[in-house]
């Protein structure tokens, strides 16, 4: 019965549209804190499975999902670009011959694919972390608002992949 | 920092969430300089010994520390908040999240050698 509870009040109170899953359940239900469960099921089964945030097949696709989505997205591919940058740089910061071979390598079909898809990923990812900045501080919290941004940042995005394909081609 | 109230799935505060906040607003003032940076190098506004020049300022040296800083540590939060998400086991998400701060860390120790490389 505890647990159906929590559904319902996780599901009232709106919590299913917090970015972190059960943070600010305390705020709007002190009595929760009787409940021991863990996030997602950790090593202690026996505690009670709280829903996880992204559940996707779960969830209806709104524009905000598919920004946060798309967020996650773009900074997975922005971390894979880390090593691509150290060993670039390592080259652009070397011998003039390892400068020219990086430019060749930039200006190679693959190298120019690997700029397109992370320069689109930091453009996306840079608009995309301002609205979630703009959402923790309170701006844009309403319905319509938090669509329409989420429209506007996923425009932006598709954009930046239009624009920088022209640029390096 | 924002620590005092029992909030988050750890209860161990706010800590993390603002820790990852406060890189966002650093990254998004140094990294576009970055990425424009690079645009100059790959379309030849830039020749070698120019590059070098300004990478060998002593404040662009700072700038690119302080990059390297927030990244790492964006990264790091980033990629933990969608394993804890996604990978339900502990017993593969911990060795995982294990992993992955090594890497950040090794990745951080190589950056830093190449930005204060030839420091003088």
């Amino acid at each position: 019965m505890h647990g159906v509870s929590i559904w319902f009040v996780w599901w009232i109170k709106g919590l299913r549209h917090a970015p972190y899953g059960n943070v600010g359940l305390w705020v709007y239900w002190p009595e929760c804190k009787e409940q021991t469960w863990t996030y997602g099921g950790g090593i202690n089964t026996n505690t009670m499975k709280m829903p996880l945030s992204p559940r996707l097949s779960i969830y209806r696709w709104q524009p905000g999902m598919l920004a946060s989505v798309a967020h996650r997205a773009s900074g997975v591919v922005l971390v894979l670009f880390v090593p691509i940058y150290l060993y670039l740089l390592q080259g652009l910061a070397g011998t003039p011959e390892d400068f020219a071979a990086v430019q060749a390598w930039l200006h190679a079909p693959f190298g120019r694919t690997v700029l397109w898809l992370t320069g689109a990923s930091l453009i996306y990812h840079f608009f995309n972390g301002i609205r979630f900045l703009c959402l923790d501080a309170g701006w844009g919290e309403n319905r319509e608002m938090m669509r329409l941004i989420a429209r506007v940042v996923v425009g932006i995005g598709f954009a930046a992949v239009a624009v920088l394909g022209v640029m390096l081609w | 920092m924002v620590s005092g109230a029992r909030y988050g799935t750890a209860h161990n505060g706010l800590n993390e969430w603002y820790l990852q906040r406060v890189s966002a607003v650093v990254l998004a003032m140094l990294l576009p300089l970055l990425f424009a940076l690079l645009m100059d190098v790959y379309s030849g506004g830039l020749t070698q010994m120019e590059l070098l020049s300004l990478l060998d300022h002593f404040a662009v040296r700072l700038l690119h520390t302080l990059l390297m800083l927030a990244l790492l540590t964006h990264a790091y939060l980033g990629i933990r908040v969608i394993v804890e998400d996604y990978v339900h086991r502990a017993g593969v998400r911990i060795p995982l999240m294990t992993l992955w701060l090594v890497t950040a860390l090794s990745a951080g120790i190589w950056w830093l050698s190449i930005i204060w490389a030839w420091a003088g």
